[in-house]
């Protein structure tokens, strides 16, 4: 255990090393043209473009650029090529957003999913298995800022019912923390309402011809107890697998469309917001600080599954 | 990765439904080959027909653009009408009211779909902009597919250091949040544009996102196929080509390709869906098509900043893009089931 704990760390660091490179490259070397220019304006002038390459050092060579920026990263004074602001800052005021955001939506798709799966697998074949197999695929196939746009629309704005937008901190008020963030959590939560539902479903479906399940039945127990107890916890393990990499790939940037949709001013709308004007310090920052979310939750989920499955552990 | 989610996701069948290829229709059935039977199957699953000929009307709507634009509306997709009038109901109205607000839909020749904000044609810039959208899907599609075989088929079938170098470029681009890298992609190449060797393409062309979409899903498809590649590898047939003297393009290409042909086919169809989602996205974070050109994806970006004045001009390209989408993912599923109901697939957006 202790050792593949260690192998994983190793491979992480190296692919949060790669990743770094790779976003150095993509905003250093494709863009054609001198970045030195695209700073100074639209009517920039021989001595500026000059005093603007010696201060972000475009001077040197890339590996040397990639070294003072990288460092710049870990001591904490990376700023922003356009709005001189400190990236780090801004990532911490986006930390807490992105992260109700996140844990708000993987809640509400978990309990939603698992709800409407574990129905739908034992309805199978009727018809409110095919309505929600339906309502499921359409819930994969909207583009999540689109139904949010609507929700805004309809339901915050048109309706009243809900706050148009807006953040309000969880220390400040939790009822209106919460109040602010349905909207949200829900256009957020239904893609994956979608993918969930049926993955349980067909786990479920799996699950329930399993020989144990029948002998549980045999046993005398209730079917109730036979589903919630021996079926469903037999098929949530790959759907808590799934759980993890989706919760860490909506922090690490998943989130970016519902937060500019729903003006979150989170991680990922600061990610949106730079890219735009080819910002790079704040979008390596954001990256990097996207792929350790990712990375980092897949080995956690790699060590949770060998420790909650003895069968795993074995091979 | 020990926790891939593509070997998570398992048939949505019911295992009582599923019909197991060989108790295939009795007599009749014995004779016919694995793709007749996988088209048999397809044929009996009404849904997935009736998703799939939506997905061929949408498409076909689509390509019958210009006849809509001259025969029909008798506009093109850039003919502003800011300052005119049409008849509805028997009274005259503006297109664009003197406060600004396009006309809604009017479900007449002109204006079916009402107008935007320049008194354009909404329904004419529909259809002429999900060809774009359509063309990156497929595009993409396309290109992801090729790159996945070649990348699977050359990670599986050598092993050893070739593959220990693919899965871990696989892996790094796996790491990345696909819209996030979608997007710094999607503008960088967009600056000026993308010039490799004698290949030059312009930072406004709809190649840009379409490449761009097709590069981040290839980890997505070359997994699979690889591990795929993999267990073919060790199979008495590809013994026997080697026996015989087959090099290994040959039996990479004719051996080893066909058996992945229908994983290949499953994939296909949903990733077209999938990028004409992504394209969607970009559009809408400005990284995507750019103007002058369109797409359901700016359509809906232009939209949105429009919503509380002109609803219209969100729903529409949404809806249509919800339709193809979803034509695109029943229809996906109905292949799945007919040709592999075991198939591991997921995509992520």
């Amino acid at each position: 255990m202790l050792r593949f704990a260690v192998r994983r760390l190793i491979s992480m660091v190296f692919v949060l090393f790669a990743i770094s490179v790779l976003v150095f490259l993509i905003f250093n070397v494709i863009p054609n043209g001198d970045p030195a220019e695209r700073l100074a304006g639209k009517t920039p002038t021989e001595t500026e473009i000059n005093r603007i390459r010696a201060e972000w050092g475009f001077n040197d060579s890339l590996p040397a650029q990639y070294v003072t920026t990288m460092k710049k990263v870990f001591t904490g004074d990376l700023v922003s090529y356009f709005t001189r602001l400190d990236v780090l800052e801004e990532i911490v005021k986006g930390i807490p957003r992105t992260f109700s955001l996140a844990i708000g939506a993987a809640l509400l798709w978990m309990i939603t999913a698992v709800v409407f799966g574990l129905f739908s697998a034992v309805k199978a074949g009727k018809f409110a298995d095919r309505g929600l197999t339906v309502l499921a695929l359409v819930g994969i196939s909207m583009p999540v800022f689109w139904i949010g746009a609507l929700m805004n629309h309809y339901l915050g704005f048109k309706a009243g019912w809900f706050p148009n937008g807006g953040y309000v901190p969880i220390t400040e008020n939790p009822f209106d923390w919460a109040y602010h963030l349905i909207l949200p959590w829900t256009a957020l939560a239904i893609l994956f309402i979608g993918f969930y539902s049926r993955v349980l479903r067909s786990n479920v479906l799996d699950t329930i011809n399993e020989d144990f399940v029948r002998t549980a039945r045999a046993k005398g127990l209730s079917e109730r107890r036979v589903l919630l107890k021996h079926v469903l916890r037999n098929s949530m393990i790959p759907i808590v697998t799934l759980w993890g990499l989706d919760f860490g790939a909506v922090v690490g940037g998943g989130a970016i469309l519902t937060e500019t949709v729903f003006d979150l001013q989170g991680v990922g709308q600061y990610a949106a917001d730079s890219i735009g004007q080819l910002d790079v310090p704040p979008v390596l920052a954001i990256t990097m600080f996207g792929a350790f979310f990712i990375v980092f939750l897949n080995a956690i989920v790699d060590i949770a599954y060998a420790a909650l499955d003895p069968r795993i552990r074995l091979q | 990765m020990a926790t891939d989610p593509a070997a998570t996701e398992l048939s949505l069948q019911h295992p009582a439904e599923s019909v197991p290829p060989g108790a295939e229709g009795g007599q009749a059935a014995a004779g016919l080959s694995p793709s007749r039977l996988a088209l048999r199957r397809l044929g009996r699953n009404r849904t997935a027909i009736a998703f799939g000929v939506l997905f061929l009307l949408l498409v076909g709507a689509c390509l019958a653009a210009p006849l809509w634009a001259d025969h029909v509306a008798k506009t093109k997709p850039e003919t502003n009408h800011l300052t005119d009038q049409i008849v509805m109901d028997g009274k005259r109205v503006d297109v664009v009211s003197t406060g600004g607000i396009p006309i809604g839909p009017t479900w007449q020749r002109e204006f079916f779909l009402g107008a935007d904000d320049n008194g354009r044609d909404v329904m004419v810039r529909l259809l002429y902009g999900g060809r774009n959208s359509l063309l990156i899907g497929v595009g993409a599609a396309l290109m992801t597919t090729l790159m996945s075989i070649v990348v699977g088929l050359v990670a599986g079938y050598f092993r050893g250091w070739v593959d220990g170098v693919i899965r871990q470029v696989l892996d790094i681009i796996w790491a990345f949040p696909v819209i996030l890298l979608g997007v710094a992609l999607g503008v960088a190449l967009a600056l000026g544009g993308l010039k490799l060797g004698p290949i030059s393409v312009s930072g406004d062309s709809i190649l840009i996102p379409t490449l761009v979409i097709a590069f981040v899903y290839v980890p997505y498809m070359a997994r699979p196929l690889r591990a795929q590649v993999l267990s073919l590898r060790e199979k008495e047939f590809v013994e026997a080509a080697r026996a015989q003297g087959a090099g290994p393009l040959r039996i990479m290409f004719t051996e080893l390709l066909p058996n992945l042909v229908s994983t290949i086919l499953v994939f296909f169809t949903l990733m077209v869906a999938n990028a004409i989602l992504l394209e969607a996205a970009l559009s809408f974070l400005g990284a995507g098509v750019r103007p002058p050109a369109t797409s359901w994806g700016t359509l809906i970006d232009s939209g949105v900043d429009r919503i509380t004045s002109a609803a219209h001009l969100t729903i529409v390209p949404g809806v249509m893009l919800l339709l193809t989408v979803l034509s695109l993912n029943v229809f996906g599923d109905g292949v799945r089931d007919a040709l592999d109901p075991r198939a591991k697939v997921r995509l992520e957006h």
